[in-house]
């Protein structure tokens, strides 16, 4: 009870959570546990010295060179010809543009910026609603941490002891899910707009323009291949993925040069480095927790007040939409999970359907305002205030949502792939 | 001089994180390689990626401290006022930094016993305390980061805001 009440002071205090973990946990150490705080330093190394979680670094560092190159822009125009000439066609070629971009990209941040910077001014220069151009791929980028690789993925699987590969099979079924519904959205919001359609692409033109984009076509088949056909691991895929996306960008598409890379990689690995710095932290506390035999204490009174596994599921999402409005709803359940295991074990919930719940989750939290990642990026980007990009991104929210929930009840739809197939 | 001491090691940190990093892409790139072709490897590579790991967060974490990017949760003292805000940061951040000092003294204790245990690398030719040796500095880094941040609100306090040089650090 102490614990949870320092905790929560912490939080409110505006400490980051990192740091909101770690004091608490020291404090539980020196009250509780009678060991020296030496064991906060050797958890805190021990949690950081796992070969796995280096595919997080790698995959957000190749996301992160493909945002600013031509990679994103390869993409986007070969969208756009297969979806330029229906209704809302340009809005439907941005969000397969972010899927596949996020096939690349392990971050939603590194999505949001490699599709916005292009595809937001070229919306509002065809006349779509400055709000929903901006909404759309705002909420749209979001997907990058749903479609495998995910660098969220890599570290709960990490946390929660389950397999990398299982949990990234688990996202493609519910990604194109949501790819779809969006899409018919936009076709549907826009069929009112009445806006005037892009001009037919010459056969040539065509051909010319996929040729062009096949390095970029191709990654995910360097990225997913390795890890599925049995030649890499994850980690050693995310490094390929590095190596693959530097040599595209500098040798076939020259557009980076090796400053341009350095000045990505270091934005976005200080990025990644407070995501894995969250999880050494939560290695202290689980070390805490464990020793304490709290997950057995909590599992015990979860259950006894619960009634069913669905009851628990929807409690669940509820209070993590709910804390998602204030804060990074991620962090949270990296610290959460370890404790919360053996009560979904008793519910029967399958680790890797729990897994996938909570990247919809952290999907959602980073398009709801006040404190959502997402639409800070896109204030970066486009300059608009808070709100009015909020606004923008509601119906596609509700969509995730409304979808969150029918995964969160039918778990074939994310468990179906990874049973077929391992 | 302290501001130029204090930018040449600002820079050092994130060349460092992103130098080993890369490194580390472009061994495990060749080692698939080798394993493929010449069915050889590097059997130290593993180990040599899970220090860089911790390596390179505990500098980008100190990194992110400086750039305020350690996410948290400002709903609360966005909701305050401007000047309980602020004594609010102060508090927060004076207490966060005698922590992190606490922490790095014990941090620092426990390269000494490694020192003095001399216990080696499984498979890398170095001292096991070497691999350690960033968390002491590293989070005693983060520590006075906390402390310049908390001079430079107290500043503010105070009425002037804090200049360029003090943003440096």
């Amino acid at each position: 009870m102490i614990i949870v009440g320092v905790f929560t002071l912490f939080l409110l205090l505006g400490f980051p959570f990192a740091f909101v973990v770690l004091m608490t946990a020291t404090l539980g150490i020196l009250f509780y546990s009678g060991t020296s705080i030496q064991i906060v330093i050797q958890q805190l190394y021990s949690g950081l010295n796992n070969y796995i979680l280096l595919a997080i670094p790698f995959f957000i560092m190749s996301g992160s060179i493909a945002a600013r190159g031509d990679t994103s822009n390869h993409l986007i125009r070969v969208m756009r010809i297969f979806f330029g000439r229906i209704h809302g066609g340009s809005l439907i070629a941005s969000i397969l543009a972010c899927t596949f971009f996020a096939s690349i990209s392990g971050s939603s941040i590194a999505t949001i910026i490699a599709i916005g910077t292009i595809m937001i001014p070229k919306l509002i220069e065809e006349h779509y609603p400055e709000r929903m151009a901006i909404g759309t791929v705002t909420a749209c980028g979001t997907i990058g941490i749903l479609i495998p690789p995910s660098a969220p993925m890599v570290a709960l699987c990490v946390t929660l002891g389950t397999s990398v590969s299982a949990q990234f099979l688990s996202g493609f079924v519910p990604g194109i899910l949501v790819a779809i519904a969006w899409s018919l959205y936009a076709y549907i919001a826009s069929k009112r707009l009445k806006l005037e359609k892009p001009a037919k692409v010459p056969f040539r033109e065509m051909v010319s323009i996929i040729y062009k984009a096949i390095p970029a076509l191709l990654f995910p088949l360097v990225i997913l291949g390795g890890i599925y056909g049995g030649i890499t691991t994850p980690t050693e895929a995310s490094a390929i993925a590095v190596v693959y996306v530097v040599f595209v960008e500098i040798f076939v598409y020259k557009t980076a040069t090796l400053s341009k890379i350095y000045e990505s990689l270091s934005k976005g690995l200080v990025t990644c480095a407070t995501l894995v710095f969250i999880i050494a932290c939560a290695n202290v506390f689980s070390w805490l927790v464990n020793t304490q035999q709290l997950p057995v204490m909590l599992n015990a009174f979860i259950t006894s007040n619960v009634a069913s596994k669905e009851a628990f599921l929807i409690l669940l999402l509820f209070i993590f939409i709910a804390l998602g409005f204030f804060m990074d709803v991620f962090s949270l359940i990296i610290i959460m999970s370890p404790l919360l295991k053996p009560t979904l074990l008793a519910y029967d919930i399958d680790l890797i359907h729990y897994g996938l719940l909570c990247v919809l989750l952290s999907e959602i939290d980073m398009t709801t305002p006040p404190f959502g990642l997402g639409l800070f990026v896109s204030m970066g980007l486009t300059k608009k205030g808070l709100w009015e990009i909020a606004w923008g991104t509601v119906p596609y929210t509700l969509i995730l949502i409304v979808i969150t929930l029918l995964i969160a009840f039918v778990p074939q739809i994310a468990l179906w792939l990874p049973h077929t197939l391992m | 001089m302290i501001g130029l001491t204090i930018r040449i090691l600002n820079k050092t940190e994130t060349l460092l994180m992103v130098f080993f990093l890369s490194l580390l892409c472009l061994l495990i790139f060749v080692e698939i390689i080798m394993r493929t072709f010449f069915q050889t490897g590097l059997p130290w590579l593993e180990e040599f990626g899970r220090y860089v790991l911790v390596l390179s967060t505990f500098l980008g974490a100190s990194i992110a401290i400086k750039r305020d990017d350690h996410p948290r949760m400002s709903a609360f003292l966005q909701a305050l006022p401007a000047k309980p805000r602020r004594v609010a940061m102060v508090v927060a951040e004076f207490v966060l930094g005698c922590f992190l000092l606490v922490l790095s003294y014990y941090a620092g204790i426990q390269v000494l016993n490694l020192i003095r245990i001399g216990t080696r690398a499984s498979t890398l030719p170095f001292p096991l305390w070497l691999t350690y040796a960033v968390l002491p500095v590293s989070i005693f880094v983060m520590g006075i980061r906390c402390f310049i941040s908390v001079r430079n609100n107290v500043r503010a306090l105070r009425g002037n805001s804090p200049g360029k040089k003090e943003n440096d650090s």
